[in-house]
C-alpha cells in the first residue's frame, strides 16, 4: 500500500477528534501542523474557552488555555517576555468578537507580533448555538428562534474593522466550503506565521468554518450556507498584507 | 537604593530589585502613580513597560509574562482588582500561575470616594474571584513596609505557585518617607516552580492541569485528585505563612486593638495616651490578611479583657476577628467615607467604643 498522505503527529493522537461530524474545526487543526512543522521550534497555542478547547492535545506545541476573549493579552505578555517565540492565539468568533473584542481591538493597535486564528461560525457553539456578536442576518439560533432580526444588531465585521490600523500587518479572511478553500488555509497560516517571524506586526486568519450541530444543517449543506455568507457578511480575501515584500 | 518617596514611589523601586521583567496597567487613584513610575523607570532598566487599555488586558498580559517565565505584576485600586478578578481565579487559582499585584483601596463601593479605606477587605481575602481558591494577601502599614513587601510577594508568590496581593490604602500609597530596597536586579527566566516553568520548551505541556487531566480522562475523581492537592496546598500556607506584629506592653491588657495598614499606624501614635492613668493597651496588627493571623490573635487576645477592632469599613475584619476567637464580644470601631482619624481621634473613639454583635462570618 502507497501512503498518499498521512496526517502529522501528534494531531489525531490516540483520542481522535472530538469535532462535531461536519465542524471544520478538525481542517484547521490539520493546516495548524502542517504550516508548525516547517518551523525550527515549535510554537506555543494560547486557546481561548469555547469549542477550540476541543483541539487542545491535537495542537502541535504547549497549549495554555486562558479565560473566554482574553486570549490576544495572554498571548501578547507571553511574546513580549519571549520575542524569539512562535506565539498563536486561538479564538471563536465569540471571543475574537465578541467578549474579547476589547483586548482584540487593542492588541491590533499595538501590533503585538503575535499570530490570531479566529475560527468563525456565527454561534457561540460550546454553549449550545446561541446568537454571538457575528451571527448573520436571519438565522435561527437558541436565542433568536425568530432568526436574528435589526434589533439585535447587524452581525460584526471585526475583521474589517481592525484590518486598517497599522499594527495589523495581515490579515486573512478564509472559509472552509471547498477544497481549494481549504488548501488557502495552509497559505495563509504560513503568511502569517511568516509575518509574525517578522515581526512586522499582528497577524490574523479568520477561518469561516461549518458548524452543521447548531446551524441545524447537513455538513454538505452547512458547506452551501459557508458559500452563502462568504457571499454576504463575510467575504473571503487579504484585508491587509503590510510586509509582503519582505516575506520570501 | 534609598531614596524619599512616597509608596507609590516605593513599589517600583522594590520591583525593579526584585527583577521584575513586566509591569502592565490602568491608571486609577489611587495607584496612578505606580504606573507612573513604572513608565518612567521599567524602559530606562531594560524592563517591559505596557500602558494598556484596562485591568483586565493587564492581568492577561501579566499571566501571558509570568506564563514565559519571568516575574510580572500591576497595581490597581479596588475597583480594578474587581475587573481582575476573572483573571485571578484562572491564573492563580487554575494554573497556578506566580504574580504580583498591588491593591491601593479607596474607600467605598462603585466610583466610591478618592480617601483611604479598608473595605477591600474582603474582596482581597476571599480570592477576589469565582472558586475554590485564595491569595496571598500581605498588608504594609508604611512606606518601607510596601517596599518590602513587593519583594516578599515575588518570593511567596514563587514558592507557592499563586498570585500574592499587596495591599495598602491611599495614606500608604501617597505618603512621602525614607524608604530603602536593594540595587536593581536583572530579570531572570525561572527554572523551577510548577507546571508553568516547563511551558514553552517543547514538552507538550498543556495548562491549566485541570484542562489537561478533563481532556483526558473526563474524569471526576482525577478532577477530584487535582483539587484535593489545591486544598493541601492552601491548608500549608494557612500553617506556614500567617503573619501578624503585636506593639504595646507585655502582660495583661485592658485592651487589644486589631488593626491593620496604615490606621495600625495611627493606633500606634495614640498608644502611648491608651496607656496612661494606670490602663494598658496593646495593637495586634494581622500582616498578612490571607492566611489570616489566627495564632498570633490568639495569643495576643488571651491576655486581654477587651478586644476591640478598628478599620475604614463596615465590620469586614471585625467578623474575622469574631470568628477566629470564637464568639467572644468584639468592640468595633471604624471611619467610613474616606477618612481616617488622627491618633488624638483614635485614643478617644476605642476607648468610648461599645462592644458589637459579631456578625455571622464564612470564615
Amino acid at each position: 500500500m502507497r501512503v498518499i498522505y498521512a496526517p502529522p503527529q501528534p494531531v489525531l493522537g490516540a483520542a481522535g477528534f472530538d469535532f462535531c461530524p461536519g465542524c471544520g474545526y478538525g481542517s484547521v487543526v490539520l493546516a495548524l501542523a502542517e504550516v508548525a512543522a516547517a518551523l525550527e521550534r515549535a510554537p506555543v497555542f494560547i486557546i481561548d474557552i469555547g469549542c477550540v478547547d476541543f483541539m487542545t492535545s491535537h495542537l502541535p506545541g504547549d497549549v495554555m488555555m486562558g479565560p473566554h476573549g482574553r486570549a490576544t493579552a495572554l498571548a501578547t505578555g507571553y511574546k513580549r517576555v519571549n520575542p524569539e517565540a512562535t506565539v498563536c492565539a486561538i479564538q471563536g468568533d465569540g471571543a475574537f468578537a465578541g467578549i474579547g473584542a476589547t483586548e482584540s481591538l487593542h492588541t491590533a493597535a499595538r501590533g503585538e507580533p503575535i499570530t490570531v486564528i479566529v475560527l468563525n461560525n456565527g454561534v457561540l457553539a460550546d454553549t449550545g448555538g446561541q446568537m454571538a456578536a457575528t451571527t448573520v442576518a436571519g438565522q435561527v439560533t437558541t436565542t433568536t428562534p425568530a432568526g436574528r432580526s435589526p434589533a439585535f444588531g447587524a452581525p460584526l465585521p471585526f475583521l474589517e474593522m481592525i484590518a486598517g490600523l497599522p499594527g495589523v500587518a495581515y490579515a486573512e479572511r478564509v472559509a472552509i466550503d471547498a477544497g481549494p478553500h481549504i488548501r488557502r488555509i495552509h497559505k495563509a497560516l504560513a503568511a502569517a506565521l511568516e509575518t509574525q517571524r517578522q515581526a512586522a506586526g499582528l497577524s490574523v486568519v479568520e477561518v469561516v468554518s461549518p458548524c452543521p450541530t447548531h446551524w441545524r444543517l447537513d455538513p454538505v449543506a452547512s458547506w452551501q450556507h459557508v458559500r452563502d455568507i462568504t457571499e454576504s457578511a463575510y467575504p473571503v480575501g487579504t484585508l491587509a498584507d503590510r510586509a509582503r515584500e519582505a516575506r520570501p | 537604593v534609598t531614596r524619599f518617596g512616597t509608596g507609590n514611589q516605593a513599589v517600583i523601586d522594590a520591583a525593579l530589585a526584585a527583577g521584575c521583567k513586566l509591569f502592565a496597567g490602568y491608571p486609577v487613584t489611587p495607584a496612578t502613580e505606580i504606573l507612573e513610575a513604572a513608565a518612567r523607570e521599567f524602559p530606562r532598566h531594560g524592563r517591559i513597560f505596557i500602558p494598556v487599555e484596562g485591568e483586565i488586558a493587564a492581568i492577561n498580559i501579566v499571566a501571558g509574562a509570568s506564563l514565559g517565565g519571568y516575574r510580572s505584576m500591576t497595581a490597581t485600586s479596588g475597583l480594578g482588582l474587581s475587573l481582575m478578578a476573572e483573571g485571578l481565579s484562572f491564573y492563580s487559582g487554575m494554573t497556578e500561575l506566580p504574580g504580583v499585584v498591588v491593591v491601593q483601596q479607596r474607600w467605598g463601593p462603585g466610583d466610591g470616594s478618592l480617601g483611604p479605606g479598608q473595605d477591600c477587605y474582603n474582596q482581597v481575602t476571599r480570592g477576589a474571584g469565582h472558586g475554590d481558591f485564595a491569595l496571598i494577601v500581605l498588608a504594609p502599614k508604611s512606606v518601607q513596609e510596601i517596599a518590602d513587601h513587593v519583594r516578599l510577594a515575588f518570593d511567596l508568590a514563587e514558592r507557592h505557585n499563586m498570585f500574592v496581593l499587596v495591599v495598602g490604602d491611599q495614606i500608604v500609597a501617597m505618603t512621602s518617607e525614607q524608604y530603602e530596597t536593594g540595587e536593581p536586579r536583572a530579570p531572570a527566566r525561572r527554572t523551577s516552580g510548577g507546571r508553568s516553568a516547563g511551558f514553552g520548551r517543547g514538552g507538550r505541556v498543556i495548562l491549566p492541569e485541570l484542562v489537561a487531566v478533563d481532556e483526558k480522562a473526563g474524569d471526576f475523581h482525577a478532577l477530584a485528585e487535582v483539587a484535593r492537592r489545591w486544598e493541601a496546598k492552601y491548608r500549608q500556607i494557612q500553617r506556614e505563612e500567617q503573619r501578624a506584629e503585636y506593639t504595646g506592653p507585655d502582660g495583661a491588657l485592658d485592651l487589644l486593638i486589631v488593626a491593620y495598614g496604615s490606621l495600625a499606624r495611627v493606633a500606634e501614635c495614640a498608644l502611648p495616651e491608651l496607656n496612661t492613668g494606670g490602663r494598658t493597651a496593646g495593637i495586634l496588627r494581622p500582616v498578612t490578611l490571607w492566611p489570616f493571623p489566627v495564632s498570633g490573635l490568639r495569643e495576643a487576645a488571651a491576655r486581654a479583657r477587651q478586644v476591640t477592632v478598628a478599620e475604614l469599613s463596615m465590620g469586614q475584619l471585625h467578623a474575622d476577628v469574631g470568628s477566629v476567637l470564637g464568639g467572644r464580644p468584639v468592640g468595633l470601631v471604624n471611619w467610613l467615607g474616606g477618612y481616617a482619624p488622627t491618633p488624638g481621634e483614635f485614643a478617644r473613639s476605642i476607648t468610648g467604643s461599645p462592644v458589637q454583635p459579631v456578625a455571622a462570618s464564612p470564615r
